[in-house]
């Protein structure tokens, strides 16, 4: 359903040889010969219906820049992705059809709640939005679909008219899910999705968010710097370093059987 | 024949130790009839849990195949794409690990039920048969609901080994499901996979118990320095030649 080819992202006035004097090779990322940034570059994976796949890596090393091409966040320097519900690279895209995508067929959870959430709104007027960008128009109606996302996404509806910024950190996150959710997308992109979570906040959202993930088969991608929320996630792992996609396989097999050398020294430094 | 292992090896490079490699296994050979249960044993070291995870793909082949007839045809394990072994551990191949490894806070009984409900089956019947099954492991009733991250090596392995088996997969790996129980809670889940599993299912596991051994497989296979040393009939089986 989702199809990526040659993923790149460059920051800066390329010189058009970033790309060959980057990368792990190198073990750097900015190039030599202009200064330009190769945030990430010659990305491919594909990706079918409610799977999961992981992408871990240091900071730094594009993971971030990747999910943000994929939610249509940010413009990619180059590549082709091709998802079901556009006819066409998504990353050529005009401004209408953009718009389209992501009111309805991609969600996002940012890894800052700033970025997702306008949290001076009520929590359920953040969800309402994106609703209301999808073309829903009935009060009761929308008001009635909140409902039901905050109690999937396990938010007490009691809050709904609450402003987001008096909401703890783990109902924030959740109401980010709801919000990512709101219009079935076929593709979620989560970046972080427990980053600056309490310890026990983390598990009732990485296990909400996959019971949620399983009953409506959506395809996800988990951006995470840490093992332990890809490991219980993603059935599938991209490992990148220095921009590049350096190992992928199936996650318990990177986990125990890692290949590349820096995946074997991302694994061994896990606490 | 179900599972068809030719000439399997696995090394593994260590490129923190300067590129060193350490052999798991060496050129292992051998086949198994649907039905059969084949013990695995040896010494710490010798290659058992290597095998087994050869054969779940949790570590991949360095050469060689494992053929596994599936109800929708023949997978080699060893290079098949990710995705069918997904879905192939998503519908017929199971794998109780040595430890439990789950997303915190999730009550017993849910760790049990997912991989059910993750095949299809609706929730609630999926709990039941969960605590069905870790009432057969006599888990007492009252940690049901709790959160396995506090329970003992044993109550732990005891959730682990319900939630490998409750899906009823045709082909099934146990790394030492037992390894932790006192005699009559062991005797509860070898009970367990004589009564709950059908008798067409396969299992490949190891142990080091000899009674259990004695009592539960059909052959038994020797593992000795990453190597296949014998496969014989369980009647035929003396421990004391292992050493």
């Amino acid at each position: 359903m989702l199809n990526v080819s040659n993923a790149t992202k460059i920051y800066g006035q390329s010189c058009g040889e970033c790309i060959d004097h980057t990368g792990p090779a190198v073990g750097d990322n900015q190039c030599p010969v202009c200064g330009s940034v190769v945030a990430c570059a010659d990305v491919d994976f594909g990706l079918h219906d409610g799977e999961v796949l992981g992408i871990v890596g240091e900071s730094g090393s594009g993971k971030s820049s990747l999910a943000e091409i994929l939610a249509l966040d940010s413009d990619a320097t180059a590549g082709d992705v091709r998802y079901d519900a556009y006819d066409g690279n998504l990353l050529e895209t005009d401004y209408q059809a953009r718009h389209e995508l992501r009111n309805e067929h991609v969600g996002m959870v940012h890894q800052h709640v700033r970025d997702g959430l306008e949290l001076d709104f009520s929590g359920g007027g953040n969800v309402a939005e994106k609703l209301l960008a999808a073309g829903w128009r009935h009060y009761g109606d929308v008001r009635e679909r909140v409902e039901d996302l905050f109690r999937e996404t396990e938010v007490p509806v009691s809050r709904m008219d609450d402003a987001t910024e008096t909401y703890s950190g783990g109902m924030q996150r959740r109401v980010q899910i709801a919000k990512a959710i709101a219009n079935d997308p076929g593709l979620v992109v989560l970046d972080e999705p427990t980053t600056g979570l309490d310890v026990s906040v983390q598990a009732r959202v990485l296990d909400m968010f996959r019971r949620l993930q399983r009953e409506q088969d959506v395809a996800t991608v988990v951006v995470s710097h840490d093992l332990g929320v890809v490991r219980l996630l993603a059935d599938r792992t991209l490992v990148m370093r220095h921009g590049r996609v350096i190992e992928s396989g199936l996650t318990d097999r990177i986990m125990e059987d890692p290949h590349h050398e820096y995946t074997q020294t991302l694994i061994n430094s896990a606490i | 024949m179900i599972l068809d292992i030719d000439a399997v090896s696995k090394t593994f490079e260590m490129h923190i130790i300067d590129g060193k490699t350490v052999p798991g296994l060496a050129d292992v050979s051998f086949s198994v009839d649907g039905g059969e249960f084949v013990a695995v044993v040896g010494e710490s070291g010798s290659g058992k849990s290597s095998l087994l995870k050869c054969v779940y793909r949790t570590y991949e082949p360095s050469t060689g195949s494992i053929r596994f007839r599936t109800t929708d045809g023949e997978v080699d394990l060893a290079t098949c794409s990710d995705r069918e072994v997904l879905a192939v551990r998503g519908s017929e191949l199971g794998y109780a690990s040595q430890f439990l490894d789950e997303i915190p806070r999730v009550p017993a009984v849910d760790v049990v039920a997912r991989p059910m409900w993750e095949q299809g089956t609706d929730r609630e019947a999926a709990r039941e048969r969960a605590r069905e099954l870790l009432a057969a492991l006599d888990l007492p009733v009252g940690l049901f609901d709790a959160y396995p991250a506090t329970f003992s090596g044993g109550e732990r392995q005891r959730v682990n080994f319900a939630r490998a088996i409750a899906p009823r997969p045709r082909l099934l790996l146990l790394d030492e499901p037992t390894s932790a129980l006192d005699p009559e809670t062991r005797a509860s889940a070898l009970d367990l996979l004589g009564d709950y599993l059908p008798a067409s299912t396969t299992v490949l596991g190891v142990f080091h118990n000899y009674d259990v051994v004695r009592q539960v497989a059909d052959r038994v296979l020797v593992l000795d320095d990453a190597r296949l040393q014998r496969v014989v009939d369980v009647a035929d089986y003396d421990p004391e030649v292992l050493a």
